[in-house]
């Protein structure tokens, strides 16, 4: 029944999503405002087709229904209520459906918001998302439908017999209860984290997301209506896109970090850098988009980025699905490979098409020139230099090269951390310089000595605060100089925050929070963007603490035995075995850990015992000052091994993304109408 | 402005635009080479893919420099009952045809630890070579899916015979033999 209710409620949604695109342009040939308006209703129809869909799957995966391939697949009797429910972005297919759902739910909020105001480039928006939503929905029902059902064909050979099929065949009955339930596979055990809980939902938030940009910019590009009308609808759309992609990547750090167990949050893996890639492409545009709303220059650029970002996403969603590359991310060896990479050049060459014939029309031409070199826009242009070639290295570090030496040397070559670190480390130094800068320069051109003398305060501020590192017994030269760059960037944001309250003060007499508050609700783009910066610099610092200084040790321990490390001293104390309520044997040492003879924490490392794949889960203190986090390598009550970090300023990086995360939400929060 | 001035950067942008259309289609077309390749089988015939695998015994062998012998390639994981199953037929193999110019080599796979897999070629008595498929790049090459699979490799290097499941010694030794009879 269940399954029954999904596979017409996500037809439906696919009929609506195919209607919607054929009214739509019809009614851009005609001008045919019923019919955009029916168009319309069909595209905000799929949301609710596709709530209906996703929730016969999850009630299929919550009362535990076997006889669904999907739920066979990734859960089984033993998984817990909460996996359960997560189970439904827990493989491909119940994921592409969730990903359609989140799908459809911002394109019907974009509808819905922008269908007054931009409503002369409706009639292209609207076939452009709906498209984007058909493909993902004709997967979800030709290719990987999470509705199949298991079958016994009662005529068939015995190797033959068991078959996956959405539809009944003719003459099969279902497998018994009983072989369903011995059968299921359950779910992978890297995914029982609470990480994934929240994770998968933020990042596919984060890529859906660019579809709305992206449609806005082909409709524009469609229709010649190239005025800056596009960027204002697109404009918050992509810094909602970008703060869920954000969100979504820092989750994933943390869930690397908790439960992949090697210490670190971000490994350069194939598939950490196809999400990270649109938020680059992301990132440079949010800038760059400013130049054009303040100057009307670089249209042609800022199209090409939204394209960028877009095709960035889809061309990550493909390297993930596909099979294409290898990564702890991959999902299984799929079908939809080749259907991913058609749709990704198909919209990426349109849209590209588009941008071109435009361009040849003369619709795209800049405003004005760029004046100086010494201005707030061409330091901008900088910016979104650095921020392509960030992409560039690490598009090509990922997928260019290990894709390139397999295919025509027959070697596999795989780009490790150090490699990327090396590459990308001047280019995020020349990211953080510029981030010190660019706030200060003036739209148009400024001279260097007022430039200088604007920045003298800042740099009189970092110098001190290197200084200060230095007495404090930072005696690495590269540290000492890393924070002071970071540092410079931080204290030009909060520079100019504190210069916007003292001028508020004067002029208005405000109290010193009344006037911060007042700031940020007044220019919510300008400091909800410094907050930004904030957060990537407290990011920034927690990143520099937590490689450079990272410690690493190995011991091995009798049960009682202390060993010390810097001013710590860790006691091995006990060995339990339990069990979970998903049934899995649990391996947990017991630790205690002193400071100066102060007990401070108890830490337990444990291994979950899994058949294939045994799961080593951190034990952690974590302050502000750093993270001591234990791993268990082997042990018994007698003897165990741990291998032992100390992440100095760790916890920084989820804090920095924390502030980077509010200081998007302001940023993007709508302004009430007065 | 002049028109020259005007024209440079049109010319540029629409050289770039061709460019970039370019490299889309390009990156299509090798995604897909790339794709086919990664979606095709095991490789049942044709040259085996040449592999470097470092063995327990901390040598290093290459499959390429193994021209002019049989090879049995055997990829297989201690926590895997079939290829405990199938061990001693391996090593009885390894121990009757060596001598006339059989290399057995084992490829251990998705093990969770070099300990368990050194515990199960000691209880074993394992002779032949055995090494740790790292990252399971070698698996990857002859598109395993689960251990154990085998591959009969002949003396110029061409794959022969693959086995998906547990070999016994009654099952490959005629097929051995004759691939040893064959001219280099």
């Amino acid at each position: 029944m269940l399954a029954e209710l999904g596979l017409v409620a996500l037809t439906l949604a696919l009929a609506g999503a195919l209607y919607a695109i054929v009214a739509c342009l019809y009614s851009a040939r005609t001008g045919e405002q019923r019919l955009l308006q029916s168009g319309r209703n069909a595209a905000l129809l799929t949301c609710p087709a596709l709530l209906l869909a996703t929730g016969a799957l999850v009630v299929a995966l919550l009362t535990e229904q076997y006889q669904l391939r999907y739920v066979y697949q990734v859960t089984d009797p033993g998984t817990p209520p909460l996996y359960r429910f997560t189970a439904l972005w827990g493989a491909q297919r119940g994921s592409l459906l969730f990903w359609s759902l989140l799908m459809s739910g911002f394109i019907c909020g974009a509808i819905a918001l922008n269908w007054r105001g931009e409503r002369r480039l409706m009639p292209v928006c609207i076939p452009v998302m709906m498209a984007s939503l058909a493909f993902f929905l004709g997967l979800s029902l030709f290719i990987e439908n999470p509705f199949e059902r298991w079958w016994i064909l009662i005529d068939a050979p015995v190797e033959e017999q068991v078959v996956s099929r959405a539809l009944i065949p003719p003459r099969a009955v279902p497998p018994t209860e009983a072989n369903l339930r011995a059968g299921a596979e359950g779910m992978n055990p890297l995914l029982r984290h609470f990480g994934m809980v929240i994770h998968p939902p933020m990042l596919y938030l984060g890529f859906v997301g660019f579809t709305i940009p992206f449609a806005f910019a082909v409709a524009a590009l469609a229709s010649g209506d190239l005025s800056n009308s596009w960027i204002r609808a697109t404009r918050r759309w992509t810094l909602i896109a970008w703060l869920f992609l954000s969100l979504g990547l820092i989750l994933g750090g943390r869930w690397a970090y908790d439960v992949l167990g090697w210490g670190g949050y971000w490994g350069w893996d194939p598939v950490e850098n196809a999400a990270f890639l649109p938020w680059l492409v992301g990132t440079a545009f949010i800038h760059s988009v400013m130049i054009q709303e303040k100057r009307g220059m670089l249209k042609l650029w800022n199209m090409l980025l939204v394209i960028a970002a877009f095709s960035a996403v889809m061309f990550g969603t493909f390297a993930t699905r596909s099979g294409v590359i290898d990564s702890v991310h991959s999902f299984a060896r799929s079908e939809v490979g080749f259907p991913m990479l058609a749709f990704w050049a198909a919209m990426t060459l349109l849209a590209l098409s588009l941008l071109a014939w435009r361009w040849r029309g003369g619709a795209l031409r800049d405003e004005r020139q760029f004046a100086s070199l010494l201005s707030r826009e061409s330091l901008f242009v900088l910016n979104n230099v650095i921020f392509i070639a960030l992409f560039v290295a690490i598009f090509w570090g990922s997928f260019g090269l290990p894709i390139a030496s397999e295919l025509f040397l027959s070697k596999e070559v795989t780009i490790g951390a150090q490699t990327f670190e090396f590459y990308v480390v001047p280019l995020f130094i020349a990211m953080y310089m510029l981030m010190g800068v660019a706030p200060l320069a003036a739209w148009g051109g400024m001279t260097v000595a007022r430039l200088g003398g604007m920045l003298r305060i800042p740099l009189l501020l970092t110098a001190l605060g290197v200084a200060g590192l230095a007495v404090g017994g930072t005696d690495l030269l590269v540290a000492a100089l890393g924070y002071g760059v970071v540092m410079f960037a931080a204290i030009v944001a909060l520079c100019e925050i504190a210069r916007g309250v003292a001028a508020r003060r004067q002029t208005l007499g405000e109290g010193p929070l009344r006037a911060l508050l007042a700031l940020f609700g007044r220019n919510q783009r300008r400091y909800g963007g410094y907050m930004v910066h904030l957060g990537v610099t407290v990011i920034g610092i927690g990143v520099i603490g937590s490689t450079i200084f990272q410690t690493e040790a190995q011991h091995t321990l009798n049960r009682g035995e202390t060993v010390v490390i810097q001013d710590y001293a860790l006691r091995y104390e006990d060995f339990v075995r339990a069990q979970a309520v998903d049934g899995r044997l649990m391996n947990i040492a017991s630790l205690v850990l002193l400071r100066h003879g102060d007990e401070v924490a108890r830490i337990r490392p444990r291994i979950d015992d899994y058949p294939q794949l045994p799961m080593s889960i951190a034990g952690a203190h974590s302050t502000l000052e750093n993270d001591f986090y234990v791993l268990l390598i082997r042990g018994d009550r007698q003897r165990a091994t741990f291998r032992i970090y100390i992440n100095p300023l760790v916890n920084l990086v989820w804090w920095g993304g924390l502030l980077l995360i509010l200081g998007t939400a302001i940023a993007a929060y709508p302004k009430g109408r007065r | 402005m002049t028109r020259h001035e005007r024209a440079t950067p049109r010319i540029a942008a629409r050289w770039g635009c061709s460019a970039l259309l370019l490299g889309v289609i390009a990156t299509t077309v090798i995604l897909g080479a790339q794709l086919a390749e990664r979606n095709r089988g095991r490789p049942a015939s044709g040259p085996a893919p040449d592999f470097q695998l470092q063995l327990f015994t901390n040598e290093h062998i290459e499959l390429n420099d193994l021209r002019g012998q049989v090879v049995l390639l055997n990829f297989w994981a201690s926590w895997c009952p079939p290829c405990r199953a199938e061990a001693p037929d391996l090593q009885a193999l390894h121990e009757d045809f060596a001598g006339s110019g059989l290399r057995v080599i084992g490829v251990n796979m998705l093990e969770s630890s070099p300990a368990k897999a050194q515990a199960f070629v000691d209880e074993l008595g394992i002779g032949y070579a055995n090494g740790e498929d790292i990252e399971q790049r070698i698996a990857r090459l002859y598109r395993v899916e689960a251990p154990p699979e085998s591959f009969l490799v002949d003396r110029r290097g061409q794959v022969r015979q693959v086995y998906i499941g547990s070999i016994t010694y009654d099952m490959i030794s005629g097929n051995i033999q004759s691939l040893l009879a064959e001219a280099a």
